[in-house]
């Protein structure tokens, strides 16, 4: 190799040198004159673009506005807290002259706050409008009294009007019991064909 | 050399600092940012040439982060100097066109080729010229090629550094920012870029005097 036999400078001049002759290279006359042609040239779809980027971002505005509305709505049905178990004191004694018996801490569930238990008549959804055999006619209304002769089961109505009412079911219906007439059958045969 | 003459004898363009330039071109003033373009544009060139290797492609370079700090240039407070955001921009341009079109690479083995015709070594041995010189300025330039080429295939961290710092134009700082390094690291990358050249040029048979 003729190259272990030569002798060379000095290496760090040699890298200054090489590195002058690569990157100590000025630009091409006209720099500015050609930078400031493409800012011109650039200047024209700069409007357009700006409007390309406003129906963009509108566009994105909207269909995260659908998805949020959307997602607000589903999440409208929120599932029912559990009830809370909690230990109350005994309440007031129903029975007027019952002895005082010590003090009852048997959990007592309780409803959580900010939600009321359905009323008992809403047990079964609105009555109102349902076609039942024990329904009354709203041409027959049964009289307030009789409402309060004929108990309910446990269920009041709950004020509601007499045209809604629901009769008992106790009510016994008329059944009158009659015998059996037996018609004769007429044929279709013509008479006195078989005989 | 005549823009620098006219430079020197229109004292009153150099008291104008380039935030007075960029505060009038930000508000329209296209001749102040053509004058920002005149003051720069070499530190702008010579960054674009040390990423991509073409003084061609280090044009369009050049242009493109002019164009886009002129975009950009409402959103340029001040916080820093104007010349060390340009240079950002440049750097990164740079950094984007060399990455889509992997012309470093490409220049870098193909350099010696496209200069020399092939690689100078095998020239010198295989095809003797009458016309060749014996003289050290010779062996010089010989040893010059063969660094160019070592250069080429230095580590880009290393290999950036170096050719930034060589450029004559940007300070450790001004490439610290471009590089979004410390000061001491490009410090570093620059020696050790120097220290594997001298390693690599001793094992071809060079001797360091």
């Amino acid at each position: 190799m003729s190259n272990q036999m030569r002798r060379g400078t000095s290496f760090d001049r040699a890298i200054d040198a090489a590195l002058r002759d690569m990157v100590e290279v000025d630009p091409r006359p006209g720099l500015g004159r050609r930078v400031l042609r493409r800012m011109d040239r650039r200047r024209t779809p700069v409007p357009r673009a700006a409007w390309l980027r406003a129906a963009i971002a509108g566009g994105a505005a909207l269909a995260l506005l659908t998805v949020a509305l959307l997602t607000f709505r589903s999440a409208g049905v929120q599932p029912v807290d559990p009830p809370q178990v909690v230990t109350q004191p005994p309440a007031a004694p129903a029975i007027p002259h019952a002895e005082p018996r010590a003090a009852d801490t048997r959990p007592v569930v309780a409803a959580p706050p900010g939600r009321r238990q359905p009323a008992p008549e809403a047990i079964f959804g609105e009555r109102r409008d349902r076609v039942s055999a024990a329904t009354v006619s709203a041409r027959e209304p049964v009289a307030a009294g009789d409402e309060q002769a004929m108990p309910l089961g446990g269920f009041s109505t709950g004020g509601r009007p007499p045209e809604t009412a629901i009769a008992p079911l106790a009510v016994p219906p008329e059944i009158l019991i009659r015998p059996i007439e037996l018609a004769p059958i007429p044929s279709t045969a013509p008479r006195g064909g078989s005989r | 050399m005549a823009e620098s003459t006219e430079r020197v004898t229109a004292p009153e363009s150099l008291e104008v600092t380039d935030l007075d330039l960029v505060r009038l071109a930000q508000a329209g003033d296209t001749e102040a940012f053509g004058e920002l373009v005149e003051r720069n544009r070499r530190a702008v060139f010579r960054a674009a040439l040390a990423a991509v290797g073409s003084p061609a492609e280090a044009d369009d370079v050049a242009q493109e982060a002019f164009v886009t700090a002129w975009r950009k240039l409402s959103g340029f407070r001040g916080d820093s100097q104007f010349r060390t955001w340009l240079l950002s921009i440049t750097w990164r341009k740079a950094i984007d066109r060399r990455k889509s079109l992997t012309r470093w690479l490409k220049l870098a083995a193909s350099s010696a080729r496209d200069e020399a015709g092939e690689d100078l070594f095998d020239v010198v041995e295989q095809v003797p010229s009458p016309a060749r010189p014996q003289d050290l300025a010779y062996e010089a330039a010989e040893l010059q090629q063969d660094v160019r080429r070592l250069i080429g295939t230095l580590p880009r961290k290393l290999r950036d550094a170096l050719l930034l710092a060589g450029t004559g134009e940007h300070t450790y700082d001004d490439i610290a920012e471009m590089l979004a390094t410390p000061v001491g690291t490009v410090k570093w990358r620059v020696a050790e870029a120097r220290r594997v050249l001298k390693r690599k040029l001793s094992a071809m048979g060079y001797r360091d005097e």
